[in-house]
C-alpha cells in the first residue's frame, strides 16, 4: 500500500481550486473579449464581459484573504525559499525536470507538511503569488474602474497601458496555469499530485 | 448683321443673368460664404479649406449682427430701452454670440435667416410667424439636398411614430441652428460626444421639455433613469461618456462613408450588439472617430483603430496585433515544450521498461 503524508489543510486546498475556476473562466472570457469579431471568441461579448467582472472582483477579494491568512496562519513560511543550498537543491530539481524524469530518477524533494514545495515550485509561487497575480489584478482593478487608472498617457487614454499590460501579465498567468497543470502530472503516478490537490495527502515514492 | 445681332442678344442674356444673381444675393441679405454653405453637400461632409471669407467680409457680417445682438443677448436684454422693447418676449428670443460665433452658422447676418418684418428696428409687422408667411427661413431653404434625404429618415423613426407629435418636430428640435456644430467641424470626440448626447437629453431628460412635443397628445411618460433601463451595458456611465446615443439608436449603414442615419430607433429596434463596436471593424472609426485626429505612431506600434487611442481603449477593437503575435508565441512556446516533455516521459518510459 502507498505510503502518505498529510500536507495540505482544506482552506488552502478550497482557496487553490477557486482560484484554478476563477483563472480559467478569466481567461476564457477574457480572450473572448479581447479577440471579439474575431471568430476566437468563445462566449457572446456580453457574457464575457460579465463572467470577467464577476470572477475578476472575486479574484480580488479572494487575493485580500490570502494576504491575510498568510499573515496570520503562518502558512507563508511553507512557500519561503532557504537560502541555504538554494543553487545546489535548485540545480538538483532542474536536472530532475530536464533529465531524471525521462530515464525514472526519483523526485529529489520530497514534501513534508511544513514545507510543501520544492525551491524551484517556491520561487515560482513567489514570482506568480507576488508579482504576476497583483500586476493582473491592479491593472484589472483599473480597468474595471478606470478613475484609478491615468488620465492621459504620451498623449494616449490612460487606459492604453493598462490595457497592455492586463494583457501581457494575463497570456503569462496563462501560461503559468499550462505549465502548473501539466507539472502536475510529475508526481509519484500521473494522478497523484491531483488527488493530493484533492485530499491533501502526498502519495510517498 | 445677322452675326451682330446674335452677339447683342447674346451680351444682353449674360449681362441679365448676372444682374439676376446678384440681385438675388441683395434680396435674401446674405453673404457669399453664406451661399456658399446652400451647395455644401452634406452637414458632416469635410469643409473646404478655402471657403474663409475675407477679413472685410467678416468685419461686415459682424457689424450689421451687432445691430441685432445689441438685444437678443442676455447683455444686451439688460440694457434694452423697456419703453420701446417688450421685455417678456425679447427674453425668449435671446442667443449665446459665443456659441453662434463657433456655430456651423457663424459667418452669416442674422437677417439671412430672418427675414421680413425683422430686418429693421423696430421690427415692423406682426413678430410671430404667420402660416403662409415665413419670417425666418426653414432649413429647407438652404439645405434642400439633406432635408430632401433626413425628413423620411426622420419619420420612419421614433419621433415618426405619433404623426401628431411628429408635426411638432422640424430640424431645430435637435439642432439649435444658433449653436450646432456639424461633426466635422468639431472633430474632438469629446466634444462631439457633449453635444449630441446633450441633443437627445435635452428632452429625454427633462418632463418639462418632452411635454412641449405630447403635451394635448399624450401624456407624459415618467423620464425613466437612463442607467437603470441601459444597464445591459457593462459600464452605462461610461458609455455615456464614450459614445453618443445614436451609436446605438440609428441603423448601421451599409456604406461605411455615409453620414449618419437620422432614422432614431426606439429600444425595441436599437442595436445592442456589443461587438458593432467591440471588435476590429468597429463602427466607431465610420462615425464618431471619423475626423478624430490619426495617431500615426500607434497605427505603426500595432495597435487597430489607433485613432480611437487618443479618447478611449475600446476593448476588442484597439488591440494590439504585435503584442497578441507575441502572446500567442509565447503560449506556443509553453505548449510545444511541454510536447516535447510528454514525448521525452514517453521514450524514457519505453526505454526503461514501463518506469518513469
Amino acid at each position: 500500500m502507498t505510503q502518505r503524508i498529510f500536507i495540505l489543510p482544506i482552506w488552502i486546498r478550497l482557496w487553490h481550486w477557486t482560484n484554478a475556476a476563477l483563472m480559467i473562466l478569466l481567461a476564457i472570457s477574457g480572450a473572448s473579449m479581447h479577440f471579439s469579431g474575431t471568430g476566437w471568441g468563445i462566449l457572446r461579448f456580453e457574457t464575457a464581459v460579465k463572467i470577467h467582472n464577476f470572477c475578476g472582483v472575486t479574484l480580488l477579494w479572494l487575493y485580500g484573504l490570502f494576504i491575510l491568512a498568510n499573515l496570520f496562519s503562518g502558512n507563508l513560511g511553507r512557500y519561503l525559499p532557504e537560502m541555504k543550498g538554494f543553487i545546489g537543491k535548485s540545480w538538483k530539481q532542474i536536472k530532475f525536470y530536464c533529465w531524471g524524469i525521462f530515464v525514472g530518477a526519483p523526485d529529489p524533494y520530497e514534501p513534508t507538511r511544513e514545507a510543501s514545495h520544492n525551491t524551484l515550485q517556491q520561487v515560482m509561487y513567489w514570482a506568480v503569488m507576488y508579482i504576476l497575480v497583483p500586476i493582473v489584478l491592479i491593472s484589472g482593478a483599473m480597468f474595471l474602474w478606470p478613475n484609478l487608472a491615468p488620465k492621459e498617457v504620451l498623449g494616449l487614454d490612460g487606459l492604453v497601458p493598462v490595457a497592455l499590460v492586463h494583457y501581457v501579465a494575463g497570456v503569462v498567468l496563462f501560461g503559468f496555469t499550462l505549465m502548473h497543470i501539466y507539472l502536475g502530472t510529475t508526481g509519484h503516478k500521473i494522478s497523484s499530485q491531483f488527488k493530493t490537490m484533492v485530499n491533501g495527502y502526498h502519495e510517498m515514492e | 448683321m445677322k452675326c451682330d445681332l446674335r452677339s447683342t442678344v447674346k451680351t444682353i442674356t449674360f449681362g441679365a443673368g448676372i444682374l439676376f444673381l446678384a440681385g438675388i444675393l441683395v434680396a435674401t441679405g446674405q453673404t457669399p460664404q453664406a451661399m456658399a454653405q446652400q451647395t455644401e453637400p452634406a452637414a458632416e461632409e469635410p469643409q473646404q479649406e478655402d471657403a474663409k471669407p475675407s477679413p472685410e467680409a467678416v468685419a461686415a457680417v459682424n457689424a450689421k449682427n451687432a445691430e441685432c445682438l445689441s438685444c437678443h443677448t442676455e447683455a444686451g436684454a439688460v440694457t434694452a430701452d423697456p419703453t420701446i422693447v417688450d421685455l417678456e418676449a425679447l427674453s425668449k428670443v435671446l442667443i449665446d454670440p459665443v456659441a453662434m460665433q463657433a456655430s456651423n452658422h457663424t459667418g452669416m447676418t442674422c437677417i439671412s435667416c430672418h427675414v421680413g418684418s425683422y430686418e429693421g428696428f423696430p421690427h415692423s409687422g406682426p413678430l410671430q410667424e404667420v402660416p403662409g408667411r415665413h419670417e425666418t427661413l426653414d432649413c429647407v431653404e438652404c439645405h434642400s439636398l439633406q432635408t430632401w434625404r433626413i425628413e423620411p429618415q426622420v419619420a420612419h423613426g421614433a419621433h415618426g411614430q405619433n404623426p401628431k407629435v411628429f408635426e411638432r418636430f422640424d430640424c431645430n428640435s435637435c439642432h439649435d441652428s444658433h449653436v450646432f456644430q456639424s461633426a466635422s467641424k468639431l472633430k474632438d470626440p469629446v466634444e462631439i460626444i457633449a453635444q449630441d448626447n446633450g441633443m437627445c437629453l435635452s428632452c429625454h431628460d427633462s418632463e418639462l421639455r418632452f411635454a412641449e412635443f405630447t403635451a394635448g397628445i399624450i401624456p407624459v411618460p415618467e423620464q425613466p433613469d437612463i442607467n437603470v433601463i441601459h444597464q445591459f451595458l457593462a459600464d452605462p456611465e461610461r458609455h455615456w461618456s464614450s459614445v453618443r446615443c445614436i451609436e446605438c439608436h440609428t441603423p448601421a449603414s451599409e456604406t461605411p462613408t455615409l453620414n449618419i442615419s437620422h432614422k432614431i430607433l426606439t429600444k425595441e429596434e436599437a442595436r445592442r450588439d456589443c461587438v458593432t463596436c467591440h471588435s476590429a471593424d468597429t463602427h466607431l472609426s465610420a462615425s464618431l472617430y471619423r475626423y478624430a485626429a490619426e495617431q500615426r505612431d500607434a497605427e505603426d506600434a500595432g495597435f487597430e483603430n489607433a485613432q480611437l487611442l487618443s479618447k478611449a481603449y475600446v476593448v476588442g477593437a484597439t488591440r494590439n496585433t504585435k503584442v497578441d503575435q507575441l502572446g500567442m508565441a509565447l503560449l506556443a512556446l509553453i505548449l510545444a515544450g511541454i510536447a516535447l516533455h510528454i514525448l521525452g516521459r514517453v521514450i524514457g518510459r519505453l526505454m526503461t521498461g514501463g518506469k518513469e
